[in-house]
């Protein structure tokens, strides 16, 4: 039976809500209970938390028992690619400004698709447009508070 | 008369020049993203939200409310015009809008549904206005025991909305429960689930929460599955319905947007919920089912009304209770915290000016979407031609903009990308994420009016029961629960889903 066990969606899900749950529930051991008609801060946590464990394990059961969809194949270079996109964004831009961000991510995203950031007419573009609708809508014309180059003094 | 009263009040606000052109830009959004597949309302709410806070909060709502309904139009477009639903309430249109466009009725079913959804948009409408007063009674007759009920009943309808294993959407429900009680407890200033990080003491963001979750991992699911260029977009024809057409759709409509504003109100209704019941009801009052399927009229005319019907309606619990009745209504509900402005039953007395410009822009956006719609069909179509490899990094770069912008803060955009990945997990899974976001939105108001409850009658949990509303909407509840595990409604509901 355990060698056959594949990871199916329900599998997966009810490890993870078991698993928050559980984490969760450490964690609410720190906050106060309260009483029944004075909650305190950790009430509410524990009985989210338990109620995740007991839901948990019933999806792992029923994974065990019965029939799972299995999960669709993970691709992995969309998401690589995107949430690199993302969190580069969020690191350079703060000491390099809009301009040099905008021109790094919009590559690094065009990277998320095979094929597509090759076609360098095309992404220079994109990346171009991109920073220059960041100056002009963004910065100059919303008034957003970013920073549009380094700041070097 | 107090309604007209309010109605002017509305009117005064809502026809400004700055509120006119929030309204427009809210509405050309909303029949964008309705006609661009892959891009669904939430996910679009989700991104423009750090763009609203340079607005002012009612031009801001008006905006956001704009995009909801007007993405109920646009997403008929693509439905009638490329069998591809652009939008989940749409997805009844294709069955029979696609078929009469290939014999050539396109224009025919285009003015159908635009018109259909006008009418339905304004009684809608005009139903928001008219209940506002008896509603707010009951609302300002609610203690905290009935919040509690009533949030549980919301809660209840999202996951028997959900689609897939009901278990998993439940759980959903407590994953968002927990997302929403990080940060500090009001009452007693502790820290909870903070991990030492001084970012998270005022909680997660929502806008990183909603943006990652639905935003991020959209775009990462369509790369995956490439969303290219659509295929044959049919020809539209002439926009004018025969006289037989027009016979067969009036009543058609009639009854959609009766229904849809009914079922719009309930909580967990809405659009998707009214449009399918519609193309049933149609289908079975009429003399002729088997038409059904191969460009029957009433079956666009039906489910057009009726989304739009109840996606007007579907504001009464938002505006009037403060509980969100599903995923796009949460993010309004995260959107007006955000402004300042508390959800609830005190909005009309406190903020009769924003309460009635929102209602009364809602008629003048409904005008302006049968304007942008019909006559410049053929400039939305076109849109459909941009490749997603230039659309997906202009997106990703203004929701980066949006989130950063909104705190200056480098650690809410990290955050979004977080979620992103959880958001894509959780879609893997078969985990249907709009019970989270609800109880996400709703874990605060939730506890506090939980703890209230339990204080007021001294900790016996009885208290829910032993008063009479809150007794009936936990009946509610337990009916809806019940409704869902018995066997028969389960198949009827894999049946709806399924289409």
């Amino acid at each position: 039976m355990n060698g056959r066990l594949k990871p199916t969606q329900d599998l997966v899900a009810g490890l993870f809500f078991l698993l928050l749950g559980i984490g969760a529930l450490i964690i609410a051991y720190n906050y106060a209970p309260g009483t029944a008609s004075r909650f305190g801060p950790g009430m509410a946590p524990r009985v989210f938390s338990w109620c995740l464990i007991v839901g948990g394990a019933l999806i792992v059961g029923r994974a065990i028992l019965g029939r799972s969809d299995a999960i669709e194949r993970l691709s992995f270079r969309p998401i690589f690619w995107v949430t690199l996109a993302i969190v580069v964004f969020g690191l350079v831009l703060p000491p390099f400004g809009l301009v040099i961000t905008t021109l790094i991510c919009a590559v690094i995203a065009r990277m998320a698709e095979p094929g597509l950031v090759q076609k360098w007419t095309e992404t220079a573009i994109v990346a171009v447009v991109l920073a220059l609708l960041g100056i002009f809508a963004f910065v100059r014309a919303l008034e957003l508070p970013i920073p549009l180059w380094p700041d070097l003094s | 008369m107090e309604l007209f009263d309010n109605l002017a009040l509305g009117f005064s606000v809502a026809l400004t020049w700055q509120n006119l052109l929030f309204c427009m830009i809210g509405v050309l959004i909303g029949t964008l993203i309705g006609v661009l597949p892959g891009i669904g309302p939430v996910a679009t709410i989700a991104m423009l939200l750090p763009i609203t806070f340079y607005a002012p909060p009612i031009a801001a709502i008006i905006m956001l409310a704009g995009i909801y309904y007007g993405a109920q139009y646009g997403g008929s477009t693509t439905s009638i015009l490329v069998n591809m639903p652009g939008e989940a309430s749409a997805v009844v249109t294709c069955l029979d809008g696609y078929p009469m466009a290939r014999m050539g009725r396109a224009g025919a079913a285009l003015t159908v549904a635009a018109v259909g959804s006008l009418f339905a948009g304004i009684v809608g409408t005009l139903a928001l206005a008219f209940f506002t007063s008896p509603l707010l009674a009951v609302a300002n007759s609610f203690g905290s025991p009935e919040y509690c009920s009533l949030m549980a009943l919301g809660l209840a309808a999202s996951v028997v909305l959900a689609q897939g294993s009901i278990l998993k959407a439940t759980m959903m429900i407590f994953v968002g429960m927990l997302l929403g009680l990080v940060g500090t407890d009001v009452q007693s200033a502790t820290l909870r689930y903070t991990f030492g990080l001084p970012e998270l003491s005022d909680g997660i963001g929502f806008v990183s929460v909603a943006m990652g979750l639905f935003g991020m991992s959209e775009i990462i699911l369509n790369l995956e599955r490439r969303l290219r260029q659509q295929g044959v977009i049919a020809k539209i024809g002439s926009l004018f319905p025969s006289r037989e057409e027009w016979r067969r759709a009036i009543p058609a409509s009639a009854r959609g947007t009766g229904l849809g504003a009914l079922l719009g109100v309930l909580p967990g209704g809405g659009a998707v919920m009214s449009s399918f019941a519609s193309y049933a009801l149609e289908k079975r009052v009429s003399k002729t089912p088997e038409r059904f399927g191969n460009g029957a009229i009433e079956g666009v005319a039906g489910p057009e009304a009726a989304n739009n019907a109840g996606a007007q309606t579907s504001f009464i619990p938002l505006l009037i209770l403060g509980i969100p009745s599903n995923a796009v209504l949460a993010l309004l509900a995260g959107a007006m915290m955000i402004h300042g402005v508390a959800p609830g039953p005190q909005i009309a007395s406190s903020k009769p000016e924003l309460f009635w410009g929102v209602i009364a822009s809602m008629f003048m956006g409904n005008v302006m979407l049968v304007i942008i719609n019909l006559p410049l069909i053929g400039l939305w179509v076109r849109l459909l031609k941009i490749p997603y490899g230039i659309l997906f990094p202009a997106i990703l770069f203004f929701c980066c903009v949006g989130v950063y912008t909104l705190n200056n803060s480098w650690f809410d955009v990290l955050a979004t990308a977080f979620f992103g990945i959880l958001g894509y997990m959780f879609r893997k899974l078969g985990c249907e994420m709009a019970p989270l976001l609800m109880a996400y939105v709703l874990a605060p108001l939730f506890e506090e009016n939980l703890r209230r409850s339990m204080l007021l009658s001294r900790g016996d949990a009885m208290v829910f029961i032993d008063r009479p509303v809150s007794a009936g909407l936990i009946a509610a509840t337990i009916i809806l629960i019940l409704i869902v595990i018995l066997p028969n409604f389960r198949k009827t509901r894999e049946v709806a889903f399924k289409e």
